[in-house]
């Protein structure tokens, strides 16, 4: 107790809380413009906001306290800064140790008053709110403000504790400001740089990914200090994460304390209190800024090998250049040769290191017999755009696939991909390949290629992840588990149209339709169900789990299923649905050698596609009956008759396979 | 309070900037710490605060180490050579944080002082002159009432008149309250006149560490014309520890016993001769040209 009390000094606290008062005004105006005042005027114009920006309520609430943390975040680093800026002058320094007063109890001081000063106002913002909640149109719970004021008040105090630890440092407040953007941001540069300079010299990296959690930048990204604070204020707010933050926050104090303890003042003119954190920071941020400025060089003289690696020894120059303008706060700078050549070894052991990781990571194709389960998405075959998302609503199995031959197909078609990832990427040239593998030890492997080669086996390998088991596995309505959950199914095609299906009955009768008549649907040429799902029609289902959150999935669904055909012709007429009337052209052909038809189809532009197979123009009479027997509801995969018709909604684009006739034009197979 | 220094060692990285500093104050007095320009004398200043911690060595004060002890530095007052104030203090705010942190703070003395020379206590001290500053320091560190105070440069800005009112309240708290003052000083007249015992520092290293009484008894300037120069048994004999010749005038310091002075100097005849007490001065520039640091002259193109 006489420890605990031997840290409080009032005087102390007092004169800190003199220095920042004026700060803990500034952010109190600004919370209350961001979340009471806020909120009355989204409440006022509710109907406005709903209509005009489709927000809907918890989520104007949820946005307006992210909005709030985010200036919370950047209050409690300036209060942070500005109350510790006593050991950045000499003269207040010397001053503050000069005096009878213990350095635990000077930082104790330091602490409390942060800690007040991001209470009170975040106190006083949700009793305005307690109040406030009933003058709004919308729900604005106890529960919610309660959370909002101790999640925001930890974050902050946090963020706090984070910043006045970093001053320990240095002994200048710009280059504070500079080690807390490092210390909260430099991580996700650094891996951001390594990812996005190792894709552009390396194929399947997946720096972003349709696959959820698959990609390797979103970790990081989630677990930055500031994006994890601000999504906390969210539904995805995950305790563990809290719990760990706190206690890494709990950690840092009780070393800021010792650093205290251990600071010499007599460093205080010396821009930094560490020489060895400050020469690993250099090496750092210098090879960081090599990443970036190389990459960027490299892109835009786009040359051989050598033009790289020039590219790259000029980045790390410029970058050392502007790294030491920082950490000496002058753009005179000192230049010590012995800390020169070290950064430059630095540099070139990182690069090697990086090189070797990225080639060893990129040709990795796992064994089949260590596959449990497998994710693919290809824009070419197999699978469809949809976004992998694993929801709650759906089957554990949705676009998971553990089938032990098609594990077998897909790392076939992965090697091909691996083999060639080396190779100069041909720009313009796209053909996605994403494949998640699920491993029998519980761990997962991700790769995403944007160029899967285009040569005859490797476009083979591909053909071969086509099944009726996968489309199985791929299908929205197949795998949806909790049917309770729907609000909403909606059938849409590529020009606009959506078909609405509401109402428990009517889901669940077409839902049971669906199901019953998918095998039969599923009979025919896949490809043509591919065609249509990655390029004509898609599903969608909306549903409420938790709190008023409206959750979507989109999906993969056949178009050729009676259960669609019948729903669809119910609101309009099936030709209208898939834009055939509003087609330029409609060819017409019976399909002899279905392989090579489908394959040519989506590879040849249309003046070749139609010059090799000769294709029927069809006149307005003919389309006229073409579109009676399509409102008819007479689609069929394995007839042998495909309708082609131009793409209304086509606008060129600069990738050269995107001229391929199945983007500019559709396909569908008629009885 | 005793002030006792033992084998103080403080570097700046490479630069050793106090080397094995041994020094003795004794309680009551005032203490004078001479050198030259970057001899260290502030570093040692601070290091005696416990704003550094020493090396090796430490500081004590009545046997207890000063760094990070809160009981001995609520008694031990630093004014820096550039007087510190927070931003927008007045010196009204100033006593209420001095008030709150030194225990013995008179509000009675404050009061007093204040009014005495004559401050504005509700002016922003950082807007006043360099003296007016001083002054308040001197205020604020005197209301304190501590036991030992610190001063680098304390008189630097002062006008004469008040710079004397100064001394004098140093001078009654040190004769009536026994406060021990140590004082960093280039302005050797002053300090010979209030001190009651000097060191000198140079390159980090204590020179020199004598009471002033002391200084006087033993050292001597002697003024001395011959007819012919003497050889150099006359030095040894005087005792002379430096001597300047121009023509047939000696000047020479004497160290030692400097009673017998006159009988050893006529036994030589000189035309005329005049002993003389040496000045704080002429001791620093002495001691200090013994080191190698001495005027020398540079004529620029």
């Amino acid at each position: 107790m006489k420890y605990l009390t031997s840290l409080w000094n009032s005087t102390l606290i007092r004169h800190f809380m003199g220095q920042t008062f004026w700060i803990a005004v500034l952010y109190t105006v600004i919370s209350l413009v961001t979340l009471p005042l806020s909120l009355w005027v989204a409440s006022s114009n509710m109907g406005n906001v709903e209509n005009v920006l489709g927000f809907e309520n918890n989520n104007i609430v949820q946005t307006l306290m992210q909005v709030n943390l985010f200036f919370g975040i950047i209050f409690a680093v300036m209060l942070a800064i500005f109350t510790m800026n006593f050991k950045n002058r000499e003269s207040i320094s010397d001053f503050i140790h000069s005096l009878p007063v213990k350095r635990g109890s000077v930082l104790s001081a330091v602490y409390i008053v942060g800690i007040l000063l991001i209470t009170l106002p975040v106190l006083f913002i949700s009793i305005i709110l307690m109040f406030e909640r009933y003058i709004l149109v919308f729900d604005l719970s106890f529960g919610e403000i309660f959370f909002w004021m101790i999640n925001t008040g930890i974050m902050m105090i946090i963020t706090y504790i984070l910043t006045v630890f970093t001053g320990f440092f240095t002994n200048k407040l710009f280059i504070h400001l500079q080690l807390i953007v490092i210390l909260f941001f430099l991580p996700l540069a650094m891996w951001g740089a390594m990812l996005t300079t190792a894709s552009m010299m390396y194929d399947g990296i997946a720096v972003y990914s349709s696959m959820r959690g698959a990609d390797l930048l979103s970790p990081v990204i989630n677990n930055t200090f500031p994006v994890f604070a601000i999504t906390q204020n969210s539904d995805e707010f995950s305790l563990m994460k809290s719990i760990i933050w706190t206690v890494v926050g709990i950690v840092i104090l009780s070393i800021s304390y010792f650093l205290y303890m251990k600071r010499r003042n007599e460093y205080v003119n010396s821009n930094f209190t560490y020489s060895s954190v400050r020469y690993v920071l250099s090496v750092i941020i210098t090879i960081l800024g090599m990443l970036i400025l190389g990459s960027v060089l490299g892109y835009v003289l786009s040359g051989n090998d050598v033009v790289k690696v020039i590219s790259f020894v000029l980045g790390w120059l410029g970058s050392y250049i502007i790294v030491e303008m920082l950490f000496q706060s002058t753009v005179k700078i000192d230049i010590k040769l012995k800390a020169m050549i070290i950064s430059a070894i630095s540099a070139i052991i990182f690069m090697g290191v990086f090189y070797a990781g990225w080639n060893s990571y990129t040709s990795y194709v796992p064994v089949a017999e260590s596959v449990n389960s497998v994710m693919v998405y290809s824009s070419d075959e197999g699978s469809s755009y949809t976004n992998f998302e694993n929801k709650e609503i759906m089957s554990d199995d949705y676009l998971t696939n553990d089938n032990p031959e098609f594990i077998n197909d897909t790392v076939e078609a992965h090697k091909y991909a691996a083999e060639s990832s080396v190779e100069e990427v041909r720009p313009g040239y796209y053909r996605t390949f994403e494949v998640a593998y699920k491993m029998n030890d519980g761990s997962m492997v991700y790769r995403s290629f944007d160029h899967y080669p285009d040569s005859d086996e490797a476009l083979q390998a591909l053909q071969q992840l086509d099944s009726v088991q996968n489309l199985r596995t791929t299908d929205l309505i197949l795998n949806i588990e909790e049917h309770e959950w729907m609000t909403n199914i909606m059938l849409s095609s590529f020009s606009g149209e959506t078909v609405y299906i509401n109402g428990e009955d009517d889901m669940n009768r077409f839902i049971n339709n669906y199901k019953s008549a998918f095998q039969s649907s599923a009979d025919g040429r896949l490809d043509l169900v591919d065609l249509s799902s990655q390029n004509l029609f898609n599903m969608e289902i909306e549903y409420h789990h938790t709190g008023n959150q409206r959750e979507y999935i989109y999906g993969n669904g056949n178009l050729y299923n009676p259960a669609v055909i019948e729903t669809i012709s119910e609101e309009m007429r099936l030709s209208e649905f898939l834009a055939l009337d509003e087609a330029e052209r409609v060819y017409e052909y019976e399909v002899v050698n279905p392989d090579v038809f489908y394959n040519d189809f989506k590879n040849l532009p249309m003046e070749t596609f139609n010059s090799r197979y000769e294709l029927t123009l069809l006149e307005q009479g003919e389309r006229e009956d073409i579109e009676e027997e399509i409102d008819a509801g007479n689609l069929s995969t394995d007839s042998g008759r495909a309708i082609m018709f131009s793409n209304p909604y086509y606008y060129p684009a600069d990738n050269s396979n995107a001229q391929s006739a199945q983007y500019t034009h559709f396909i569908i197979g008629i009885e | 309070m005793k002030v006792y220094v033992r084998n103080v060692d403080k570097s700046f990285g490479a630069k050793k900037a106090v080397s094995n500093v041994d020094l003795y104050i004794t309680p009551g007095t005032m203490h004078g710490l001479l050198g030259s320009n970057g001899a260290g004398k502030t570093t040692f200043m601070k290091t005696l605060m416990g704003i550094y911690k020493p090396d090796s060595g430490e500081v004590m004060f009545d046997e207890k180490s000063v760094y990070e002890n809160t009981e001995m530095k609520s008694e031990v007052i630093f004014i820096q050579d550039i007087p510190f104030f927070f931003a927008s203090a007045t010196l009204n705010k100033m006593a209420e944080f001095y008030r709150g942190i030194y225990p013995r703070w008179s509000e009675k003395r404050f009061q007093q002082l204040t009014r005495h020379f004559k401050l504005d206590p509700n002016q922003n001290l950082n807007a006043l002159s360099k003296g007016m500053r001083r002054q308040a320091s001197f205020i604020l560190a005197i209301s304190s009432r501590p036991k030992v105070m610190l001063l680098d440069e304390p008189f630097d800005g002062l006008d004469p008149i008040i710079r004397q009112q100064v001394k004098n309240l140093l001078l009654q708290d040190i004769a009536s309250h026994n406060m021990t003052v140590i004082a960093s000083s280039h302005n050797l007249r002053e300090m010979e006149d209030i001190c009651d015992s000097v060191s000198i520092m140079h390159h980090g290293e204590l020179l020199f560490n004598r009471d002033l009484s002391e200084i006087k008894g033993s050292h001597c300037k002697l003024q001395i014309a011959f007819n012919q120069l003497p050889d150099d048994d006359f030095f040894e004999e005087v005792g002379a520890v430096h001597k300047t010749v121009r023509g047939r005038i000696v000047t020479c310091i004497i160290k030692g016993d400097i009673l017998d002075v006159e009988k050893k100097v006529t036994k030589y005849n000189p035309l005329m001769y005049d002993i003389l007490p040496l000045t704080l001065e002429e001791i620093f520039t002495y001691e200090m040209g013994e080191k190698g640091y001495e005027i020398s002259n540079i004529i620029v193109e």
